[in-house]
């Protein structure tokens, strides 16, 4: 069968055809162009999450090492900002890392979270409603996330466009873009995270002298067990993983939706759906498209023989419309039961830090807006963008009924 | 050995011999039970792996200040036999246990 670029046009506007063809004929398929296999059932894609003694994460290291020194010269000071984040780790390096992270975020109490969320929701489609912005990604779901994080970390809500922009910068590398950004990627991401590393440091320097109840100020605290490095590696990672994909989550959501305005409608008179339906976008149109890994030793899969060493892309955009798993796959459906889960978040060690924080900002915002914006709608075709591990529409513009204007009559 | 009775929402009943050292939940993960998520893989980060425990309880581990926290955000109704099967791990004299999985994980 013919193989598919994944930065191409086809796999960017719509994907999954190739993807139910690959499940069917070819489970385990080499893509020569990226130099991975690419694993498409549910089953599979769950193993290679949860074996992380044969499905390792340590993939930038490796990938240094195998480089030509021209391109490694070229490479080598944004990956090795990356290298040493813990998605990028196996136990024991991840756990200990993991293990601080996770109690550092147990420690923001995120359900307590609840009321400031709404008002900060709130606040923004106020503020979206009022200066008749159109951009819904600009004005609602790039500073949402940003906002909460920041306040995660202890840094101030008005740095929060700085450090959105620089994260834009590092999706770059991190999330493998295609289109025009491709070529010179790995220097914009540089120039992205060497600025966001030098408000981090002074932020937490700032910390350290008159710590808060925040996530850095929790892991200063514990800093016999975290050297300088590692703290503001952890805090990059959280700061760049904490906004981007949920600006893409509540997108997504958009998009679902008003490409099923029956089922918008719906959503809208019956609220008690919402977190069924933030699953069942996470599943039909997650954020994150594809996760790596490295194999570690040879290992047959269904007929294919996978070499230790090699690349495999778990594609959870694939397993989360497996028909093994899931009846009537590719229709979107925001009353389908939430079990058997999708893969959206990914399983097993790695399973996103963020994923209970990003269900709760998405649950609080998705009503309000429906709420606030009656007769929500897009204003022109929605354009994915070409990237290898997310996905990502290049701007949300949205139309909706001004309340301005008298109701029409029914 | 305990053994470690899991009842479904639907009526279903399992039952499983659980080892000491296994938490509830990678027991009931590993037979392939339903209705258990355990999305984040037992690190208490989730709280997708919620059950009631109806018998035999005080042979399990104390709730830990953490476990509380994150059942804040358990989907299903939370009451005094709520627990993250997680943390429930069977000792040497666990007497049997009897749990029920709610509706919702998520």
């Amino acid at each position: 069968m013919k193989g598919l670029d994944l930065l191409g046009p086809e796999m960017t506007e719509q994907p999954h055809p190739y993807w139910a063809q690959l499940r069917r004929e070819q489970p385990v398929c080499w893509d020569g162009s990226q130099t991975a296999w690419l694993i498409t059932r549910y089953e599979d894609v769950r193993t290679g999450l949860t074996e992380p003694q044969l499905f390792s994460s340590n993939r930038i290291a490796p990938l240094l090492e195998k480089l030509a020194p021209a391109r490694r010269a070229k490479l080598e000071p944004i990956l090795s900002i990356m290298r040493d984040w813990m998605v990028v780790t196996d136990p024991p390096a991840h756990t200990r890392l993991r293990t601080l992270a996770n109690a550092a975020f147990r420690g923001q109490r995120i359900a307590a979270m609840k009321n400031w969320i709404a008002e900060l929701v709130d606040g923004l489609l106020d503020e979206f409603v009022r200066s008749g912005n159109t951009d819904f990604m600009a004005g609602v779901a790039y500073p949402l996330p940003a906002t909460v994080i920041a306040r995660m970390l202890g840094a101030p809500q008005e740095d929060r466009d700085r450090f959105q922009r620089w994260s834009d910068e590092l999706a770059l590398v991190a999330f493998g873009a295609g289109g025009e950004a491709r070529e010179e990627r790995h220097e914009r991401a540089l120039r992205g995270v060497t600025e966001l590393q030098e408000y981090l440091r002074e932020l937490i320097a700032t910390l350290r002298k008159s710590p808060g109840d925040d996530m850095i100020s929790f892991l200063l605290g514990q800093q016999e067990r975290l050297d300088d490095d590692e703290l503001l590696s952890l805090c990059t990672l959280i700061l760049f993983a904490g906004h981007e994909t949920t600006t893409n989550l509540l997108c997504n959501s958009l998009v679902c939706l008003t490409q099923h305005p029956d089922q918008l409608e719906e959503l809208r008179a019956d609220p008690s759906l919402v977190p069924n339906a933030v699953e069942e976008v996470l599943r039909y149109e997650g954020p994150i498209k594809i996760l790596v890994r490295w194999v570690t030793e040879d290992v047959e899969l269904h007929g294919q023989r996978i070499r230790s060493g090699d690349r495999v892309y778990l594609v959870l955009q694939s397993a989360n419309r497996d028909e093994r798993v899931f009846d009537d796959p590719e229709t979107f459906d925001i009353r389908r039961p939430t079990q058997p889960v999708h893969l959206g978040f990914g399983r097993g060690p790695h399973t996103c830090l963020g994923a209970q924080l990003a269900r709760l900002e998405v649950r609080i915002a998705l009503p309000r807006i429906l709420e606030r914006l009656p007769g929500l709608r897009l204003a022109g075709d929605v354009t994915w963008k070409s990237s290898v591990a997310t996905r990502v529409v290049e701007g949300l513009q949205v139309d909706y009924d001004s309340r301005r204007e008298p109701a029409p009559a029914r | 050995m305990a053994k470690v009775t899991y009842r479904q929402p639907d009526g279903n009943v399992h039952v499983l011999d659980v080892e000491p050292g296994t938490s509830l939940m990678r027991a009931a993960v590993a037979a392939g039970l339903p209705g258990i998520v355990a999305e984040c893989g037992g690190q208490l980060m989730c709280a997708t792996c919620h059950v009631h425990v109806v018998d035999g309880g005080e042979g399990l581990p104390e709730m830990s200040d953490d476990e509380r926290d994150m059942l804040e955000l358990a989907a299903a109704p939370v009451d005094e036999r709520s627990r993250l099967s997680c943390q429930l791990v069977v000792g040497e004299n666990t007497p049997d246990v009897v749990v029920e999985i709610p509706e919702r994980q998520l």
